[in-house]
C-alpha cells in the first residue's frame, strides 16, 4: 500500500558512503486530500481543475479532458489559456523532490487547486492558503498558479497541525486563519454546484477534532507554477508543523523571458521533512531568486533539493540558506545551480550559512555547480560552525551572556530570510511562531 | 559574438616516445585466481601476499563499478595485461639500465634532476622499477628508500606488512580491491624519528607497453618529528588501446612529521587513471599534497587526508587541466577525527576543447573534532562552449565547535584581463596563456622550480591547442 519513496536526488551524484545523493522514505501512504483554507484577492481567478471536470469560480464550469496529464493535448491547449491548458503545462513542469512525488500523488484523486493572475495584472495583496492536518493524517494536495504576461502574485501558504492553528488563531489580532474562509467554502461551492464534481478539498475547521496527544501523521503538498513573460510570482511557505510529522514539500516553476521566481520557505517545525524546489529558467533574463531559513531542534530532520536549471541567456539564480540546528536535528541542503548550452551571460549564486548549537546535530551541505557554457558566472560560499569569534566577543564586552548572544542570532537569521515577504500578516504570522 | 583565435596544437614528442617491446614478459590479458597467482610466483611473495592478493580479488568480483563518476565503459579488464616486465634487474646507475629505457627516461629529464636536485630516484617502466638509488647522505641519516618488493622480504618486512593497505583496504572500492590483488612495483620509504631530509626523493612512473596496467604501491612512513618531500612523475605514450592505473599511495605521517607529496601526473590521453591516495596523520603532523593533473583520459583522483591526531593539518593544492577527449574527475577528501585539527583546500580546475572537468571533495568534521577549522576553496575556468566544468563538494559537519568555510567560483578568462594585457603589446594568445598559467600559480609555486616550469610547460602546450 505504502510507497518506498526516493526523493531529492543529486542532479550529479557524489561518493555513496557520503549518503547524500538521494533521501528515502519507507511506506508513504497519503489518500486523502489536506484541509486548506484559501483567502483569494478579487484580481486572482481560483480553478478547481479534476479530470474531466474543470471549475471555474466565475460560476461557469467546462469539461475538457485536457486537464488529464498529458503532453500533447497540453502542448495544444496551451494556446488556448484555459484553466485546464494552464493545468496541462504546469504538469508538464518536474519538481525538485522527483519523479516519486507523482507515484504518490496516485494514491488518490487529487484536484488541481490553481490560482491564476491575468496579463498585466499586479495583485500586492497575496493569495493566502491555510494547511491543517489532523493527528494521524495521511492527506496531500496539489497546488497551481500560473502568472500571466507582466502579472505579479504572491501565495502564501502556511502548514500546521489543526490544534496549533486554532490557538495560534486565537492569538493573533483579527484571527486571519478563518477569516475568508466563507469566501472559499463559496467558491468550492460553486465548484459542486455548477459541474456536479465532488469536492473535498475544503474541510471546515470546526469538523476536526482536537487531541491533547503530540500530533503525527503525513503531510505533502506539490506546487507547480508558470510564470509568462515579465512576470513575477513570489511563493512564500511557512512550515510549523508538530514533531510528528513527516512533511514532503514539492516545487516545480518554470519562467519564460524575463519572468521571476521569487520563494521563501521558512521551517520551524516537522518531524522529517523533505522540500525539493526545481526551477526552469528556459528563457532570456529568466530569474530565480530562493531563501530558506530554518530553525530546528530535538530529532527533527530537513532534506532540501534546490535545482537551478539555466538554459536561457543572462539568466540569474540565487539560493540563500541560512539556519540553525540545535540539540540532535540534521540538515542536508543540496543546491545545484546548473548552466546549461544556452545560458550565455547567465549568473548564479549560492550562499549558505549555518549556525550549529549542539555537538550531536549533523550539517550536511552539497553545493553544486555544474557547467556547460563558457559565458557564466557560477559562485557558491558557506560558513558553518560556531559565531565569529569577534561578534562573540563585541557582544559579550556588552554584557550579553554567550546563550543570549546564540539565541539572538539564530532569531535574526529567520528575521532575515523574513525581511524579503513584504506581507505584514505573514511577518506576524512568523513571529508568533518563534514566540 | 565574441572573437576568437585559434592556434594549433603542437606535439607531445617527449612523453610520446614508444619503445618497441621486445625481451618483455607479459602476463596474458585478464584477470583471473590463475593470473593472480603467476603474479605472486614471479614477485616471490610471502604466503601472506598471496593470501591477501587471492582475497582482493574476490573482494574485487563482488563489488560494483562507481554509478557516481566518469564513464570507464571503455575500459576491459580482460583486454588489460595485468603485469609486464622487461627482462632486466632493477639497476642502482642509469648506466646499467638498457639504452631504450634509458634515453626514455632521459628525454623525461630524471638523471638530470637526480644529479641536480633529488635525494634519491625510483625509475619504474611497465610493472616493475628498473633504476632506483638513494643518495649516500641520505641512507646514512637512516633513510630508507628501496623498491616495494625488497622491503616485502627485507628487513622491514614486518612494518610493510602492518602498514600494507592498511590505510586503503582492499573493500574500499572496486579499483583498490584491484590493486590489491595485482599490485606491483612501487617504492618503500621510511624516514627515522626526527629527520629532515632536505632535498626531494622523487618516483617515475613510466607505462610503456600498450593494452597493460600499472599497479604500483607507494608506502611512505614518516616517523615523528621527521620531515620529507616526495615528488611523484608519471606519464606514458598514447596507444589506440586503453591501458590502465591503478595505483595506491599510503602515507604515515608520525607525530609533529611533515609530509609534502608533489605529483604532476601526465598520462596519455588513452589511460584510465584510477588512483587512490591517502595519508593519516598523527597529532601535530602535517601533510601537503601538491597535485598537477593533466593527462589521462578519464581519472578518478581524490586524494584522503585522515586527521588522526590533535592539531594534525593537512593541505590540499591542486590544478587539473581537461583537454580534448579528456573526463578528469579530481578533488581532495579531508576527514577531521580529532580535536583542533584543520584543513585546506585550493584547487583551480581548467576546461578547453570538449574536456570535462570535475572537482569533487569532501570535508567530514566528526564529533570528537571540536575546535577544528577547514576552508575550500575552488576556481573553475571555461576556455570556450564546448567544454564541461562541474564542482561537486559535499561537507558533513558533526560539531558544533567547529569553524568550516566553503567558496567555490566558475566563469571565464576576464576579457579585461586580455584586452590589458594585449594592450601591453602581448598577442592574445600568449595574454590567454599567461593568465592561465597564473590561474594555476597556487600548484606550480608549491613545486621545486624544475617541476614549476615543467608543469608551466604543460599549459602552454595544452593552451596551444585552446579557442581563445
Amino acid at each position: 500500500m505504502g510507497l518506498d519513496m526516493t526523493m531529492n536526488r543529486l542532479p550529479a551524484p557524489t561518493w555513496n558512503w557520503l549518503h547524500v545523493n538521494e533521501a528515502s522514505l519507507a511506506g508513504a501512504y497519503a489518500p486523502d486530500e489536506g484541509h486548506m483554507e484559501a483567502e483569494t484577492p478579487e484580481t486572482i481567478q481560483y480553478h478547481v481543475v479534476k479530470t474531466g471536470c474543470i471549475a471555474l469560480n466565475d460560476g461557469t464550469s467546462v469539461n475538457d479532458s485536457s486537464s488529464n496529464v498529458d503532453a500533447e493535448k497540453a502542448a495544444d491547449a496551451a494556446a488556448g489559456l484555459n484553466p485546464a491548458s494552464m493545468a496541462a503545462k504546469l504538469a508538464q513542469i518536474p519538481g525538485g523532490v522527483g519523479s516519486d512525488m507523482e507515484e504518490l500523488k496516485k494514491q488518490g484523486n487529487f484536484d488541481l487547486h490553481l490560482w491564476t493572475i491575468a496579463r498585466g495584472v499586479k495583485e500586492s495583496e497575496p493569495v493566502r492558503l491555510h494547511f491543517r492536518y489532523e493527528n494521524g493524517g495521511a492527506a496531500q494536495n496539489a497546488i497551481g498558479v500560473y502568472a500571466q504576461e507582466d502579472s505579479e502574485i504572491t501565495v502564501v501558504m502556511d502548514f500546521r497541525g489543526i490544534d496549533d492553528a486554532k490557538s495560534v488563531s486565537k492569538t493573533m489580532e483579527g484571527g486571519f486563519a478563518g477569516q475568508l474562509t466563507e469566501n472559499v467554502k463559496s467558491e468550492a461551492g460553486a465548484a459542486k454546484q455548477k459541474d456536479g464534481c465532488e469536492n473535498n478539498a475544503f474541510v471546515q475547521t470546526e469538523e476536526t477534532a482536537g487531541t491533547d496527544e503530540a500530533a503525527e501523521g503525513l503531510a505533502a503538498i506539490q506546487t507547480k507554477i508558470f510564470a509568462e513573460k515579465g512576470a513575477k510570482v513570489t511563493l512564500v511557505q511557512i512550515q510549523n508543523l508538530e514533531d510528528g510529522f513527516t512533511f514532503i514539500n514539492d516545487v516545480g516553476a518554470s519562467c519564460a523571458e524575463g519572468a521571476k521566481m521569487e520563494s521563501i520557505q521558512i521551517v520551524l517545525g516537522g518531524g522529517d521533512t523533505y522540500m525539493g524546489l526545481r526551477t526552469n529558467l528556459g528563457a532570456r533574463s529568466a530569474a530565480l531568486e530562493s531563501k530558506i531559513g530554518y530553525l530546528l531542534d530535538h530529532h527533527q530532520k530537513l532534506d532540501v533539493n534546490y535545482l537551478a536549471y539555466q538554459t536561457g541567456a543572462k539568466t540569474t539564480s540565487r539560493m540563500d540558506v541560512s539556519g540553525v540546528l540545535r540539540g540532535a536535528s540534521q540538515k542536508l541542503f543540496r543546491g545545484t545551480i546548473d548552466f546549461r548550452k544556452g545560458s550565455e551571460g547567465a549568473k548564479g549564486d549560492e550562499k549558505e550559512d549555518v549556525l550549529l548549537f549542539s555537538d550531536d546535530v549533523v550539517n550536511r551541505t552539497v553545493p553544486l555547480i555544474l557547467c556547460e557554457e563558457e559565458d557564466v558566472e557560477g559562485n557558491h560560499g558557506a560558513t558553518i560552525g560556531r559565531l565569529d569569534e569577534s561578534l562573540l566577543f563585541y557582544l559579550s564586552s556588552r554584557g550579553i551572556d554567550e546563550k543570549e548572544i546564540y539565541e539572538m542570532m539564530a532569531r535574526a537569521r529567520i528575521d532575515a530570510i523574513c525581511s524579503g515577504i513584504s506581507d505584514e500578516k505573514t511577518h506576524q504570522m512568523v513571529q508568533e511562531f518563534l514566540a | 559574438m565574441k572573437e576568437k583565435t585559434w592556434v594549433e596544437d603542437v606535439n607531445r614528442s617527449i612523453y610520446d616516445v614508444k619503445n618497441e617491446e621486445k625481451d618483455v614478459y607479459r602476463l596474458k590479458a585478464g584477470l583471473t585466481p590463475e593470473i593472480v597467482s603467476q603474479i605472486s610466483d614471479e614477485k616471490h611473495d610471502p604466503q601472506w601476499m598471496r593470501e591477501f592478493r587471492q582475497k582482493s580479488l574476490q573482494i574485487y568480483n563482488e563489488i560494483p563499478v562507481p554509478d557516481w563518476g566518469p564513464s570507464i565503459e571503455g575500459l576491459n579488464m580482460d583486454k588489460i595485461a595485468t603485469y609486464v616486465r622487461t627482462n632486466t634487474d632493477m639497476k642502482a646507475s642509469w648506466e646499467d639500465v638498457p639504452e631504450d629505457i634509458k634515453k626514455t627516461f632521459d628525454l623525461l629529464g630524471i638523471p638530470q634532476a637526480e644529479k641536480e636536485s633529488l635525494a634519491g630516484v625510483g625509475a619504474q617502466y611497465d610493472s616493475e622499477l628498473v633504476y632506483h638509488n638513494v643518495k649516500a647522505e641520505v641512507a646514512a641519516q637512516g633513510v630508507v628508500y628501496t623498491d616495494m618488493e625488497s622491503a616485502l622480504t627485507g628487513e622491514y618486512a614486518e612494518m610493510v606488512k602492518s602498514h600494507f593497505m592498511k590505510l586503503v583496504p582492499p573493500r574500499d572500492h572496486k579499483f583498490a580491491a584491484l590493486h590489491g590483488a595485482v599490485w606491483s612495483g612501487g617504492s618503500f620509504v621510511y624516514v627515522p624519528p626526527g629527520v629532515k631530509v632536505d632535498i626531494p626523493l622523487q618516483s617515475y612512473f613510466r607505462l610503456n607497453a600498450p593494452g597493460a596496467g600499472q599497479f604500483e604501491h607507494t608506502l611512505i612512513i614518516v616517523d615523528e618529528g621527521a620531515d620529507l618531500h616526495f615528488i611523484e612523475g608519471c606519464s606514458a605514450p598514447k596507444y589506440n588501446v586503453a591501458n590502465l592505473h591503478a595505483g595506491c599511495v599510503e602515507l604515515f605521517v608520525g607525530e609533529n612529521a611533515r609530509l609534502r607529496y608533489s605529483t604532476i601526473e601526465n598520462w596519455s590521453k588513452n589511460m584510465y587513471n584510477l588512483n587512490t591516495k591517502r595519508a593519516r596523520v598523527e597529532a601535530g603532523g602535517k601533510i601537503e599534497w601538491v597535485s598537477g593533473s593533466f593527462g589521462s583520459h578519464v581519472s578518478y583522483l581524490y586524494p584522503m587526508s585522515v586527521l588522526a591526531g590533535d592539531g594534525a593539518r593537512a593541505e590540499f593544492t591542486g590544478v587539473t587541466f581537461a583537454g580534448k577527449g579528456q573526463n578528469l574527475d579530481t578533488g581532495a577528501k579531508m576527514m577531521h577525527l580529532a580535536p583542533n585539527t584543520s584543513s585546506y583546500m585550493n584547487t583551480r580546475s581548467i576546461s578547453k576543447g570538449g574536456g570535462i572537468s570535475t572537482f569533487r571533495s569532501s570535508v567530514t568534521v566528526m564529533p570528537k573534532a571540536k575546535h577544528s577549522k577547514s576552508s575550500v576553496s575552488c576556481q573553475s575556468l571555461m576556455l570556450d562552449r564546448i567544454s564541461r566544468s562541474d564542482t561537486i563538494p559535499a561537507m558533513d559537519i558533526r560539531t558544533s565547535d567547529a569553524d568550516i568555510g566553503h567558496e567555490a567560483k566558475i566563469g571565464r578568462i576576464s576579457d579585461d584581463a586580455v584586452f590589458y594585457l594585449m594592450s601591453r603589446g602581448i598577442p592574445e594568445d600568449e595574454a590567454r596563456a599567461m593568465i592561465v598559467s597564473g590561474f594555476a600559480d597556487n600548484v606550480s609555486k608549491e613545486l621545486p622550480v624544475e617541476y614549476a616550469v615543467e608543469m608551466n610547460n604543460l599549459i602552454r602546450m595544452e593552451m596551444k591547442g585552446s579557442i581563445g
